[in-house]
């Protein structure tokens, strides 16, 4: 059964990113309509799917990482100040037939994403 | 392989027995070497290639910010673009420059990567560059769409930055690491 799944990762502290606020929408009119707003649970996941079976839909979302907000609960401080308030890791489901999880690696200053099945 | 890769010096890995290696060797330390180049290793030493190491898959650290400031330089921001499926710099990605224009953004400047892949000039720099908040869009799925199989529309689009400038003397590097099925993308702080 297609179905949209995603997993934040600290790579700071090496662990699935627990307790994160992530806000996942829908491009729509050329702006993004949230959906759902996201907690991950301790392991950085979500319980569900976002999506799967027949409310996958193809179209352009958007996961918005609470990053700064993230580090801040977390007591870690940045001498500069983070660099991302939030992260805007933007893809496309082109086929809803498909499977896609999509991870998201990220510290204070960067990221890394890819798409995985 | 290209004249320019060939043109390039190769470093020396502290894992390298040989410098010999066939040319698909060459062409990962190539990779490599640009990565250092990126961050100074030859300035920052060991804490800067840890660093750039990691982008490949996972970042970890912070970067060390009262050796990273140039004192009296004027502040930039640039970008590179390293394509991980070609396995050289991403030359001829667009990459775009907004501000903030009512509820929108405002394109101020639009580039292109050269064969190094970075552009030309920095995206700001000295009197161009004004503390603000600022939007930087890498052309992802146009870059590959000329290169590897993409599906329509592609999985990635546009590689998007929002970022705070907060001083003149600012210097940022933005750097993305890039593959038609995942990217890599960090500041570094010069």
């Amino acid at each position: 059964m297609a179905r949209l799944s995603m997993h934040m990762l600290d790579t700071v502290s090496g662990e699935g990113a627990g307790n994160i606020r992530v806000d996942f929408s829908k491009l729509e009119g050329g702006s993004y309509k949230l959906i759902r707003s996201i907690t991950t649970n301790e392991v950085g996941r979500t319980a569900d799917p976002l999506m799967s079976g027949d409310t996958i839909a193809t179209g352009s979302y958007q996961f918005e990482v609470y990053v700064a907000e993230y580090y801040a609960k977390k007591g870690i401080k940045l001498e500069s100040g983070p660099f991302f308030d939030k992260l805007p890791v933007r893809f496309t489901v082109f086929d809803a037939t498909q499977n896609y999880h999509v991870p998201v690696l990220f510290s204070p200053w960067g990221y890394t994403t890819y798409r995985g099945q | 392989m290209s004249k320019e890769i060939i043109g390039q010096d190769l470093v020396e890995l502290p894992t390298a027995a040989d410098e010999t290696g066939a040319p698909d060797e060459q062409r990962r330390r190539f990779m490599f070497r640009d990565l250092l180049d990126d961050v100074r290793m030859d300035r920052r030493g060991f804490l800067g290639a840890s660093m750039a190491m990691g982008a490949f898959g996972a970042m970890a650290g912070f970067a060390p910010d009262a050796e990273a400031q140039t004192p009296g330089a004027p502040g930039q921001l640039t970008c590179h673009v390293l394509d991980t499926y070609s396995g050289r710099p991403g030359g001829g990605m667009r990459v775009d420059l907004s501000v903030p224009d009512g509820s929108g953004w405002k394109v101020v400047k639009s580039t292109v990567t050269t064969d190094t892949g970075r552009p030309l000039e920095p995206l700001m720099s000295g009197d161009t560059l004004v503390p603000g908040n600022y939007m930087v869009e890498f052309f992802h799925a146009d870059y590959f769409k000329a290169r590897a199989y993409l599906p329509t529309p592609a999985f990635f689009d546009r590689v998007v930055h929002f970022f705070n400038v907060p001083a003149k003397t600012t210097r940022y590097h933005l750097t993305l690491v890039t593959a038609p099925w995942g990217y890599t993308t960090y500041r570094w702080k010069e």
